[in-house]
Formats: structure tokens, sequence, C-alpha cells
């Protein structure tokens, strides 16, 4: 992938961040790759804080609502754009891979 | 009701998932995140058999139509849904919308497990944690869901576009 597709990318996963904030997102971190079959694709690990549970924040509900508006957010960004993948994990846990780049609320 | 190797495949996953209180072992997570995939893929599979082999006489082929089921061709499928388009040539006789927000979710279920799964079987870079094999989970329960809620016309364009792909010529 060449860093100009990077780069929109990053921009998307930045806006977005901005909103999630509100669904108590702290971080976004991502990787593009091609997926199983060849395409183009888009990971995306969404970090909830570490009390995530005791606030209510890793409730389905939530995590689904954060998994809609990057999907949209994707979707809006170009209809060809890859539409990620999207995990979760929480800010205390280990990172499920060393070559995400960190995107974090400011 | 489900198809009975969906439904158990659904039930394996869970309890996969909750192995292992304290230390859960990357063999059960990898194998929840797999099984939660093929349920959902033996669900529209069995789904998909039902509708093409309705007849009595045809039951017996039921078996043969659920192999038809590949997973490239469900992957271009669901993906053309999740991008708010019916897939070409069913589009024609899909009805004259969008497909639903239930049938979109769904799809993006679909690839979402089929990539989790594929990194759970192939990749040994790949580490689960319980929470995202349990969300995982999840996700394929919720697609259970969906299937049932979504309205005759959406499933059965989505079950014909699976199997059938662009074999069909217009």
């Amino acid at each position: 992938m060449r860093e100009q597709e990077r780069e929109r990318i990053r921009a998307v996963l930045r806006r977005l961040l901005a909103e999630l904030k509100a669904r108590g997102v702290v971080a976004l971190e991502w990787r593009a790759g091609e997926d199983w079959a060849g395409d183009p694709a888009v990971w995306v690990w969404v970090v909830l804080p570490a009390d995530a549970e005791e606030r209510g924040l890793w409730a389905f509900e939530n995590r689904e609502a954060i998994r809609a508006e990057i999907r949209k957010a994707f979707l809006q960004a170009g209809p060809e754009e890859p539409v990620p993948y999207v995990h979760f994990r929480l800010a205390n846990e280990e990172r499920p891979r060393p070559d995400l780049e960190l995107l974090e609320a400011a | 009701m489900s198809d009975p190797l969906a439904r158990d495949l659904l039930e394996q996953a869970r309890h996969l998932a909750r192995r292992e209180p304290r230390r859960p072992k990357q063999a059960s997570l990898r194998r929840a995140v797999s099984a939660a995939y093929y349920a959902l893929f033996h669900l529209l599979a069995a789904e998909g058999a039902r509708l093409v082999c309705r007849a009595r006489h045809l039951q017996q082929a039921r078996p043969l139509i659920r192999r038809t089921l590949g997973h490239t061709e469900a992957k271009r499928v669901c993906d053309t849904i999740r991008r708010g388009r019916f897939p070409d040539p069913w589009d024609r006789i899909a009805p004259p919308r969008a497909p639903s927000p239930a049938l979109v979710d769904l799809a993006d279920t679909f690839l979402l497990l089929q990539e989790s799964r594929h990194a759970a079987d192939y990749d040994p870079a790949a580490r689960f944690a319980r929470r995202d094999a349990q969300d995982l989970v999840q996700r394929s329960e919720k697609a259970f869901r969906l299937w049932r809620r979504l309205n005759r016309h959406e499933r059965d364009i989505l079950l014909l576009a699976l199997l059938f792909g662009r074999q069909v010529r217009r």
C-alpha cells in the first residue's frame, strides 16, 4: 500500500478517534495490508480504558455502535475504500501485534 | 429452527472461548474463533440448500447443495452487500432499495469472522485475547439473530447469490 493511501486511512481514523472519544475510546491501532484473499485490507484495534467493564464501555452495544461508526466513516470516504476489520482490546492488555500504528486521543 | 451443525458449532465456540478461566490456551481461543465463523457459514449453507431443495424428492440433495457455498464467492457477495448494494446479477431481482441495515450488519459480521478465522487457523504470529475471541463469538450469535429478522426476499437473494454467485449469466 502506498504512503498516500496510508495517509488517507490515517486521516479517516484521526477524525473517527475524535468522534469516538464520547464512546470511551482512548486510542486506535491499525495496520494495512492484504487480507486472506489478497484484497487490500485495514485492521483496526479499538482501545478502551482498562476499567471499561466497570464503566459499561465494554458492553456489546457500545462495541457494536463503535463498529458501525467506523464502517460508516470508511464507506463515506470512498466506494472502493477497504472497510476495516474491527477488533477491541483494553488499554492494559497486550498489543495483539508489534506492527500496529498507534493513534491516541488528545 | 437453525441447522443442528450450525447451532452446535456456535455452542462449541462459546464453550471454547470460556475454557481455562485463568490462562486460556491459544489453541482454545483459535478454535473458538474458527467455530464462530463456521457456525455462521453452515447456517447460510444449510438455509441455501433448504431454499433450493424444498421439494420432498430433492431433500437428499441438500448435502450436495450445501457444498456449493465457497469462501471466496461468499466474501465477494458479503463485501458488495456491506457497501450497500446487492451483488450482480442478483441485484436485478432484489428488493428495489438498498440492503437493509440488518443485512449489511450480517454481511459485515461474516467478513470479520471469515478474516479472523483465517488468522486463527493459519497465522502462527496472531495472538488472540479471550476478550477478542468472546467478542467474535458474540458477533456470530448476533448474526444468527439478524438472520431470523431479515425479510424473506432479502434472505432468498442472499442465499442465491452465495450459492450460485456469478455463475448465472444474464
